[in-house]
């Protein structure tokens, strides 16, 4: 009977509280990295109070406690202050002995994805496509030249192990944070080589990715110096392709599940767009087979209530503003040029469109090839199409108060819309006569 | 408690009957009247009416007892009234404990009445019963004292050589008693204890703590203010250095206030658990029982205003039970002895966070309990781990090789260790074993060859707060290890 008592005892210590997690999660968050903050990049031998030599290694289990307790802490903003104890490891890896570097290495390895996990960043690829990430604290006095170590690193590190190149990726990409121009090239260099086809998904994904956050300073080619640019030319435009179709030529029948992914393509297609407004761009997009692939995407988005109608018509339009011979071009049918006309003005009036100055300056050229196609229009799709032209208009007119230059393109606009106004008009009154 | 009751009756008796006798001493004696009024009227009869007086003799109206006799008879009727006390204790004290007895387990489930049952013993412990009732008998022989100081005293008015005798015997009776009483203050295992030489024996030890702790205190002060005295000029340099060095640590120890966790309330019950097992482990004699109950150490909240160190010493001698002739714990008693390192070890870590900040040693001096945690880590093989631990706990700063022997790969296992290292940094008693050790423990634990459950989770990652110099409350730290999910 004692022993069935104490039997029962026993079960009755189980309990529960949830109460803690979220505060001891928090705090450790904050004071693990205050401990590292402290530390001097000095030796830790000689850490007095031992406190920093434990940050140190629990630098290996940190990251798996955090992600496992990710939904009880409020993201980090210090980021930057973060990479700051990265960097003293880095340079106390170059500075120490073969052995001791292995040691600084995994410990840099292990920091750099706290400074992520701290982020509430996660490896997730899914992750990759939300917009930039802009949480890296107010106040921050660092030059570009602080984070130059990070292309380097990721210059040494990418052939060996990934998941540290993706970090640093998704740092000088999506994180936006910035390393001097000097740079550049390498950085460049080391996307091509990450985005290659025997690189796993994710740092292909995250090197497109951070290729899309830099895609302006890449498009004005004739800014950046004649070594760089060649390599651009010849190296970078292949390796985007590779990103979304790692084997070359693939279709959809063969590859029916990586053929197509909505954000990833979305993505894509902003970088060919910002590629196809410079004209030295054209012949390696269409050798490249870029234009190939926007055709293939052309079933497939054409009719879909997304952007990505929008840029498929910005390529398409940039790279045959004439309706010049393009080869590639001469697969599309009328239909399908009218379907993605009509769909890329359903969100002409979003903020992607209206607040992107190449965007902005790209709506007349839509006006002009929207014309082009819109004789097979029926009065549904007339309809439609007036509809969303109404709906640009009025978000074109809200900004006019702010930016006087944008009158041109809102009366260019206006005037389509008349257009495409009297052209339902008539369709309506001449199945009237007809239909009685 | 019936003994008593039949012998304090018998007492009350026989003292009685004693002072009725004693009572004539009180009041005049009548034949003292009638004798004068016959010698009166034998002195009228003879004519002498001079000498018989005018007015009848009433030697009555002017007769008042002695001073001697009055004291007698206090002292005798205070014998009574304390033997009649003690008789009306015994009937209490029969009473009491026939409730405690019809009401310790109540209603309820299995559970329920264990508990109901600890709850109404520590009642008991609480309120002084066994004192109370333990001072009954000193009332009996208290008033068997002052019933002899009657007698003798009656007697030696009455008759000093019969008195001698009573006397006698009287003060052979209580010098005897002292002497048992000595003989118990010297000799804690001599069998002669009675109430008042284990009251005497708490006050002897009390005083002796007091002086030895004064003693220390004034050495200390000494030495502190001597080497002030003798190292000021010398120690400038030194202690600018040491200053710029705290500076710097600051930032890193920098203490941000305890962190308070908002953990629920214990159930009303639960506080009744540690009680429970330490009853169990006190006074259990059924060695499945006592296994049992040393199992359940590990599981139960120990809250840090139960004193448990007398438990250690307790413990360890179950332990060295199961020891053999050639100093290998004896086959048959593995578990019994497993089960006591393991209880052992954790109620160490939790005598050593009740006494944080303080250093206090549980077996004697810091040496024994090196030693004796040495010895049980050495002896014991099935829980190596947890012992070693505590081994460390106690030596600390001295770093154990092999700390993690072959149990320490089980999630269980490693669940217990994670518990159990908070300890060693919120009270300071770490060495790189630990720290390395502590590291591995997390990292096992959570591997994603399993998902952990929250309970983990918050253990390694109060672990991880600890180890970056969070600082928590003591009571959270006992709480959370055995609450957090």
């Amino acid at each position: 009977m004692l022993l069935t008592h104490l039997l029962l005892l026993l079960c009755s210590t189980k309990r529960s509280c949830s109460a803690a997690l979220p505060q001891v999660t928090q705090s450790l968050l904050t004071r693990f990295q205050r401990v590292l903050w402290a530390w001097d990049g000095g030796d830790l031998e000689n850490d007095s109070t031992g406190v920093t030599h434990r940050a140190y290694n629990l630098l290996n289990v940190i990251c798996r406690i955090l992600e496992l307790g990710q939904s009880f802490y409020d993201p980090s903003s210090d980021t930057m202050r973060n990479l700051d104890v990265c960097r003293k490891i880095y340079s106390r890896m170059k500075l120490s002995e073969q052995d001791d570097a292995s040691v600084s290495l995994a410990a840099l390895r292990n920091a750099l994805h706290f400074t992520l996990t701290a982020a509430q960043v996660s490896r997730d690829p899914d992750y990759l496509w939300f917009e930039p990430y802009s949480g890296l604290g107010t106040g921050d006095s660092h030059s570009p030249e602080d984070f130059d170590w990070l292309v380097d690193y990721l210059d040494h590190v990418y052939a060996d192990d990934q998941e540290v190149a993706f970090d640093i990726i998704f740092l000088l990409g999506p994180m936006k944070v910035r390393f001097s121009a000097a740079k550049q090239q390498q950085f460049i260099k080391s996307l091509i080589a990450c985005m290659g086809n025997d690189m796993p998904v994710y740092l292909r994904y995250a090197a497109l990715r951070a290729a899309h956050i830099v895609r302006e300073a890449i498009a004005s080619i004739d800014a950046i110096d004649a070594k760089l640019r060649d390599m651009v030319l010849t190296k970078f435009s292949p390796a985007i392709l590779t990103t979304v179709c790692p084997r070359p030529g693939t279709t959809l029948a063969n590859d029916p599940h990586d053929f197509f992914h909505d954000e990833r393509d979305l993505c894509y297609l902003e970088l060919i767009f910002a590629l196809a407004r410079d004209p030295s761009w054209h012949a390696h997009l269409i050798g490249d087979h870029h234009i190939d692939r926007c055709i293939s995407m052309i079933a497939r988005f054409s009719k879909s209530y997304t952007l990505h109608p929008f840029y498929l018509s910005g390529i398409l339009l940039q790279i045959a503003p004439e309706q010049l011979s393009v080869a590639p071009l001469d697969g599309v049918t009328e239909q399908q040029w009218w379907d993605m006309m009509r769909r890329a003005w359903r969100y002409a009036d979003s903020q992607a469109v209206i607040d992107n100055i190449h965007c902005f300056e790209f709506l007349p050229v839509l006006v002009e090839g929207t014309k082009r196609h819109m004789q097979i229009a029926s009065e549904y799709d007339l309809e439609e199409l007036v509809s969303y032209l109404d709906d640009v208009l009025r978000a074109l007119e809200r900004r006019l108060s702010e930016q006087r230059e944008r009158e041109g393109v809102i009366v260019v606009v206006k005037e389509f819309r008349t257009i495409a106004s009297d052209m339902l008009e008539k369709s309506v009154n001449s199945e009237g006569v007809i239909s009685p | 408690m019936r003994l008593m009751f039949v012998q304090s009756g018998l007492f009350s008796t026989v003292s009685s009957s004693f002072i009725v006798s004693m009572e004539s001493n009180l009041s005049p004696d009548p034949s003292d009247t009638t004798n004068a009024l016959l010698t009166q009227l034998v002195q009228i009869g003879l004519h002498n009416l001079t000498a018989a007086g005018f007015t009848p003799e009433d030697p009555a109206s002017t007769w008042s007892p002695t001073a001697s006799a009055v004291r007698i008879q206090m002292v005798a009727y205070a014998s009574l009234s304390l033997s009649l006390l003690a008789a009306f204790g015994a009937v209490l004290g029969k009473q009491w404990i026939g409730y405690y007895k019809s009401k310790r387990y109540g209603r309820g489930s299995q559970e329920e009445r264990g508990k109901r049952r600890q709850e109404m013993f520590d009642g008991l412990v609480t309120w002084y019963f066994d004192d109370v009732i333990q001072s009954f008998p000193v009332l009996l022989q208290l008033s068997l004292l002052l019933f002899e100081i009657a007698l003798g005293a009656h007697m030696w008015y009455q008759q000093p050589s019969i008195a001698w005798v009573i006397i006698a015997i009287t003060v052979s009776g209580f010098l005897f008693y002292l002497l048992t009483v000595m003989i118990c203050l010297i000799s804690p295992a001599c069998p002669f204890q009675t109430p008042m030489s284990t009251v005497l024996r708490g006050t002897v030890h009390a005083t002796g703590e007091f002086a030895r702790c004064s003693l220390k205190l004034l050495s200390a002060a000494l030495h502190t203010a001597l080497r002030s005295l003798l190292l000021r000029s010398s120690t400038n340099f030194v202690d600018s250095e040491a200053q710029s060095l705290d500076q710097d640590s600051d930032v890193v120890v920098a203490d941000d206030g305890t962190l308070s966790l908002d953990l629920p309330d214990m159930l009303p019950t639960s506080n009744l658990e540690a009680p429970s097992v330490k009853w169990l482990l006190e006074t259990s004699t059924d060695p499945e029982v006592f296994i049992t109950a040393a199992r359940l150490v590990p599981l139960v909240e120990w809250p840090l205003d139960l004193d448990v160190s007398d438990m250690l010493p307790q413990l360890y001698d179950h332990f060295i039970s199961c020891v053999g002739f050639d100093g290998q714990i004896v086959p048959s008693l593995e578990e019994k002895a497993s089960a006591c390192a393991t209880a052992l070890s954790y109620l160490y870590y939790g005598c050593v966070l009740h006494a944080h900040p303080d250093y206090i040693n549980f077996f004697g001096s810091k040496k024994q309990d090196e030693n004796v945690l040495y010895d049980v880590w050495r002896k014991d093989t099935a829980n190596d781990t947890v012992v070693a631990m505590a081994v460390n706990l106690c030596l600390s700063g001295i770093p154990l090789d092999d700390i993690s022997g072959p149990a320490a790969n089980s999630v269980p296992a490693l669940e217990q260790l994670l518990h159990l290292l908070p300890y060693h940094f919120v009270t300071g008693r770490v060495n790189q074993s630990i720290e390395v050790f502590a590291v591995e423990v997390i990292s096992k634990l959570l591997s994603s060859s399993f998902s952990p459950s929250n309970q983990i989770i918050a253990n390694c990652t109060v672990l991880a707060c600890a180890m970056v110099g969070v600082q928590f409350d003591k009571q959270d730290i006992i709480r959370i290890d055995k609450r957090c999910s």
